[in-house]
């Protein structure tokens, strides 16, 4: 049997158990939150001590994976950003800024999946590039070079979305 | 891109957050239970983890939260740097676990919880254990919760109606014929439900152990038992024994 160090283990488990909840609670929903999250801790017991050593980037990117998984088994990717376009419709704030936000709910559903994950773990998560790195499994410049790409991808689309005359009239509600 | 259009974004991108505030954080004994009760599943046999992921997803979810009290894991266990597993001890702690297991699921609360058969085993920690306990009660969907307490160990578990479809060798044998096992490093526990008035007596055994005998109990119909540490890598065969001393069956069951 493995050797198990408990104490390590509490600790990383402790330290980093809200943000990994989080970064998976975004994407799955509160409702399979922690069942993902225990799966990605139990990988880390049992990559131990690579995941001690690597710390919360290694556990993003471990999460990242979970998640895949979880939403390739459950369909629900795309009905989440459905969701997350409804919620931001039928928010009774009409502020400029909510308006802003139906128009990103849209034009994020026009951007890759990729895309979307890079935007959505820097602008959630609070991820660094570095840490965007180790989630994507790729250098830090790379990293840089898509999450550029990204925003770019992002601008333009939310341009385009402003242009739409349903997004006009929404915005103008 | 310009600034503007960037910080824009930023801010969008912020409202669009589902979680726009903190989570609320665990106390810290409760994420020590949460880690315990992972090292536990993690320790435990892949075939034990299959059981747990095998569950409904409410049930998953269950265990999760439920966290150390779910393998009754103390959390000494982790204060002393390694997993140990708690003695339950006592009926009272039986029934306080038990609650704590069924009682935020109402899929959970079809019935009562009660004692249904006692039994003896072997285990590699001790010469023997002499007081295992099966608590059961039915789900609303058709299946079962159970806890199996003794020795050094304990386990809840529940079974979605789905999971107690008869499908095992003892399916032949009356009632919800099913049984589980899972194991420690000390022992493989095993249990199951049979027609009391076809089977007395249920005998496990594996290469190079002592086999271990399960009484029936003759009003519920459960059997409870375990086999000292077969670490897996020997087949468990299960015999089913009439009251007349007749073999109803003789089975490999694992692994």
């Amino acid at each position: 049997m493995q050797d198990i160090d408990a104490e390590a283990f509490a600790r990383l488990y402790t330290q980093h158990l809200r943000a990994v909840r989080s970064y998976v609670t975004r994407r799955v929903g509160p409702g399979a939150a922690e069942e993902v999250t225990s799966e990605v801790f139990l990988v880390a017991w049992r990559r131990w001590p690579e995941a001690d050593v690597a710390g919360l980037p290694w556990l993003y990117a471990t999460a990242h994976h979970a998640i895949s998984n979880h939403l390739r088994g459950e369909r629900r990717y795309d009905q989440a950003l459905q969701h997350l376009q409804a919620a931001a419709r039928s928010s009774p704030d009409e502020t400029a800024a909510s308006a802003d936000r139906v128009v990103a709910s849209q034009a994020l559903l026009e951007l890759s999946e990729q895309e979307r994950d890079v935007l959505l773990a820097v602008a959630w998560d609070g991820l660094t590039v570095a840490e965007l790195a180790a989630v994507l499994g790729c250098s830090t410049a790379t990293a840089h070079v898509r999450l550029h790409r990204a925003r770019r991808r992002l601008d333009t689309a939310m341009r385009a979305q402003d242009r739409r005359p349903d997004s006009t009239m929404e915005r103008s509600r | 891109m310009t600034p503007s259009a960037k910080h824009r974004q930023d801010a969008a991108l912020r409202e669009l957050d589902p979680l726009p505030l903190p989570t609320a954080d665990h106390d810290h004994e409760k994420l020590q239970q949460d880690a315990a009760w992972l090292l536990a599943l993690a320790e435990t046999h892949p075939r034990t983890r299959s059981l747990v992921h095998s569950h409904s997803r409410p049930a998953r979810r269950q265990r999760a939260r439920r966290g150390a009290v779910a393998l009754g894991l103390a959390l000494a266990g982790l204060a002393g740097g390694g997993v140990a597993l708690a003695t339950t001890g006592g009926w009272d702690q039986i029934a306080a676990s038990w609650d704590d297991m069924t009682g935020h699921d109402p899929q959970r609360q079809a019935a009562t919880p009660q004692m249904v058969a006692r039994g003896t085993g072997t285990s590699s920690s001790a010469t023997g254990i002499t007081d295992l306990q099966l608590i059961a009660a039915p789900t609303a969907d058709g299946g079962q919760c159970v806890h199996l307490g003794g020795g050094a160990s304990t386990q809840d578990t529940c079974y979605s109606g789905q999971d107690t479809a008869p499908k095992t060798p003892l399916a032949g044998l009356g009632g919800q014929a099913f049984y589980q096992s899972y194991f420690t490093s000390q022992a493989d526990y095993l249990w199951g439900h049979v027609d009391p008035q076809q089977v007395a007596t249920l005998r496990v055994s594996a290469t190079d152990r002592d086999p271990v005998t399960a009484t029936v109990d003759r009003t519920t119909g459960y059997w409870v038992t375990s086999i000292i540490d077969t670490n897996a890598a020997h087949p468990l065969t299960l015999t089913a024994i009439a009251p007349d001393s007749r073999t109803l069956l003789s089975q490999t069951i694992a692994p």
